[in-house]
C-alpha cells in the first residue's frame, strides 16, 4: 500500500442531546489512489462519516490525519486547501445542488474558492467540466431541477472534482439512479481515476457496486467497523453478522439467522 | 374542480386588484397633467358638491379647494409613505433575518430578543410615539412606520434561514469552497425570499393605514395633503357634507383592500414553485 492519504484513529461523533454514538471509535486508512468502499445497512453511521471526514461535523473525539496534519485544527483558508483536495459526492444530487443557480455557476464556486481559476478562464473550465462527462455545455445555462438524474448526478460528481482532489468520498452516489445510468456513472468515475489517479471511499449499500469500484471493503455497523479486508476475501468469506446479512441480501435470501441446532454465539440481540 | 375554480376567482381578484393598484398609481404619479389643478388653493365656491359643478366633478371642500385634486395628492402621499416605509422594513427585516439565522447561536438570540422588543409594541402606537418624538415630517413618518413594521419580515426571513441553513445543498456549498456569507448571499437569500414577497404587500396596506391613522390624528406632514387628514378635517361636516370623509375613506379602503388582494395571489403564485423546487 503506497503511503496514507487519510488516516483516522479512534473517531466518534455524538450529536448534542443524543445519548448513543452515532460514530465510534472508527480507524482506517486510505492511501494515494486506493479504491475503498465503504458498506453498511440503514443508519449504520455511513454518512455521518463522510460528513466527518470533510470536517461538515466536528467529531466529539479521534483524530483525522489528512496527509498527517490533523483536520480538527485547520479553519478557513487551510481548511479550504485541504477541501479542494477530499471532496465529498452527495447522495442525492437534487437535494445537494442549490435549487435557485444555474448549472455554470454551481460548478464555478469550486473552480473560484478552490482551484483559484480566474474568472476569465472560468466559464471556459465550467465548458471543459461538461464535456469531460460528456454533457453538452449548454447545460450550464439550466437550473438543477431542468436536468435528468444522470445528468445531476455528473454535475453533483464534477462540482466535487473541479478542483482535482486527491480523495473522492461518494456518499451512496448511485442508490437514487436507474439501473441504466449506475453502470454510466460508475464507469465515469472509473475513468476518473485511471485520468487523475484519484482514491475513492464509496459509500453504499450495494455490493454489485462494492465488486465493481473497489478493491478494498470497510463494513460498517452501529458506528463501528466490524469488518475490513480485500473485497474478494471479505465477501467470499464473510466473518462479522452485518457482512453476513449484506451478502445474503444481495443473494435475495433471508438473513442468516442461527440455525436450531446450534446455540446462538451472539449474546447481542440481533436488531435485523 | 371547485378548488380549481376558487383559484380562478381569486386568480382574476387579484388581477383586478392589480389593474385598480396600477390605476391609482398612474392617476398619483401623473396628477398634474391629468387634473392640473393645485390640491392647496381655493378655486371655487366651499363645500361645492359632488357632481355640481362639471369643472370640480367631486365637489370642493371647507375652504374651496378642489376635492378631486385633493385625492389625486393623497393618493401620492399615501403611496409615498407606504412604499417607502415598506422597501426600508423590507430591507432592514430581511438584512437582520438573514443574519440573525445564518449566524445561529447568541447573535441570532440576541437579535430575535431585538425584534420580540419590537413587536411587544403594537405598530401603530410605535409609529406615534416616534413621530411624536421627531416631528411630523413626511421623512419622519416613513421612518416610524418602518420601524414598526421589520420585525414581521425579520422573523419570517430568519424562520427560513435557519431551516435552509441544515439543507443538504448548503452543506455541499461549504464543501465546495463557499464561504458564510457567499452561502447566505447566494444559496441562502435566493430560497428565503419567496414567502417575503407576499409579506411585503401585506406590510403596504398596513402602512398606508397607520399613515391614514396619523394623519387623521394631525401627525403626518401638515403641508401634504393626505387621504387621513382629508378624513379628519371631513369629520367637522360629516352631516352637511358626508362626501369630504366618504371619498378619502373609500379611496384608502379600495388601495388597502386592492394590495391585500395583490399580496394574496402572489402568496398563492409562489407557492406551487416553492413545493416544486
Amino acid at each position: 500500500m503506497s503511503a496514507p492519504l487519510l488516516e483516522v484513529e479512534d473517531l466518534a461523533y455524538r450529536p448534542p442531546g443524543l445519548s448513543r454514538p452515532i460514530v465510534e471509535g472508527v480507524g482506517f486508512t486510505i492511501g494515494a489512489g486506493e479504491r475503498v468502499a465503504l458498506v453498511g445497512a440503514s443508519g449504520a453511521g455511513k454518512s455521518t462519516l463522510a460528513r466527518l471526514l470533510v470536517r461538515l461535523l466536528e467529531p466529539s473525539a479521534g483524530r483525522i490525519l489528512w496527509a498527517g496534519r490533523d483536520l480538527s485544527s485547520l479553519r478557513g483558508e487551510a481548511l479550504r486547501r485541504v477541501r479542494a483536495e477530499l471532496q465529498l459526492v452527495f447522495q442525492d444530487p437534487l437535494a445537494a445542488l442549490g435549487p435557485r443557480r444555474r448549472v455554470g455557476a454551481l460548478l464555478a464556486d469550486p473552480l473560484r474558492a478552490l482551484a483559484r481559476v480566474p474568472r476569465a478562464e472560468r466559464p471556459a473550465a465550467v465548458a471543459g467540466l461538461l464535456r469531460r462527462v460528456g454533457l453538452d455545455p449548454a447545460l450550464a445555462d439550466r437550473f438543477p431541477h431542468e436536468l435528468s438524474g444522470g445528468q445531476r448526478q455528473r454535475v453533483a460528481i464534477l462540482r466535487a472534482l473541479a478542483s482535482r482532489p486527491r480523495l473522492l468520498v461518494l456518499d451512496e452516489p448511485v442508490s437514487a439512479l436507474d439501473l441504466s445510468i449506475r453502470a454510466r456513472i460508475l464507469n465515469l468515475l472509473e475513468r476518473v481515476r485511471a485520468e487523475d489517479g484519484t482514491a475513492t471511499l464509496l459509500i453504499t449499500h450495494d455490493l454489485s457496486v462494492v465488486r465493481a469500484a473497489a478493491d478494498r471493503l470497510l463494513v460498517m455497523e452501529a458506528g463501528r467497523i466490524v469488518e475490513e479486508g480485500p473485497v474478494g476475501a471479505v465477501l467470499a468469506a464473510p466473518r462479522a453478522e452485518a457482512t453476513r446479512a449484506l451478502v445474503a441480501a444481495a443473494l435475495g435470501l433471508p438473513a442468516p439467522t442461527a440455525p436450531a441446532d446450534r446455540f446462538p454465539t451472539d449474546p447481542l440481540p440481533n436488531d435485523r | 374542480m371547485s378548488t380549481a375554480l376558487l383559484r380562478f376567482a381569486r386568480a382574476r381578484a387579484a388581477l383586478a386588484a392589480l389593474l385598480l393598484l396600477a390605476l391609482f398609481l398612474l392617476a398619483a404619479a401623473a396628477a398634474a397633467w391629468l387634473w392640473p389643478i393645485d390640491p392647496d388653493a381655493p378655486v371655487a365656491a366651499a363645500l361645492l358638491p359632488p357632481l355640481a359643478d362639471p369643472a370640480h366633478p367631486l365637489g370642493t371642500d371647507r375652504l374651496g379647494r378642489d376635492l378631486l385634486a385633493r385625492l389625486l395628492a393623497g393618493a401620492r402621499t399615501s403611496l409615498l409613505v407606504a412604499t417607502g416605509a415598506t422597501t426600508a422594513a423590507v430591507l432592514v427585516g430581511v438584512a437582520i433575518g438573514l443574519f440573525a439565522g445564518a449566524a445561529g447561536g447568541l447573535v441570532d438570540e440576541s437579535l430575535m430578543r431585538l425584534v420580540e422588543a419590537f413587536q411587544i409594541v403594537p405598530g401603530f402606537l410605535l409609529a406615534l410615539a416616534l413621530v411624536s418624538v421627531f416631528g411630523a415630517r413626511l421623512e419622519t413618518v416613513v421612518l416610524a412606520i418602518a420601524a414598526a413594521s421589520w420585525p414581521a419580515p425579520a422573523r419570517l426571513v430568519r424562520a427560513e434561514v435557519a431551516k435552509l441553513r441544515r439543507a443538504e445543498f448548503v452543506q455541499a456549498a461549504r464543501v465546495a469552497g463557499l464561504r458564510w456569507p457567499e452561502v447566505a448571499l447566494r444559496e441562502i437569500l435566493p430560497n428565503a425570499l419567496p414567502p417575503v414577497v407576499p409579506m411585503a404587500a401585506l406590510t403596504v396596506a398596513a402602512a398606508i393605514l397607520i399613515e391614514g391613522a396619523l394623519a387623521f390624528l394631525g401627525l403626518s406632514d401638515p403641508n401634504r395633503p393626505s387621504w387621513g387628514a382629508m378624513i379628519a378635517e371631513g369629520r367637522a361636516v360629516l352631516v352637511s357634507a358626508p362626501w369630504l370623509s366618504l371619498l378619502p375613506g373609500m379611496a384608502l379602503a379600495a388601495t388597502v383592500l386592492a394590495v391585500n388582494l395583490v399580496g394574496e395571489g402572489l402568496a398563492e403564485a409562489l407557492a406551487p414553485r416553492r413545493a416544486a423546487a
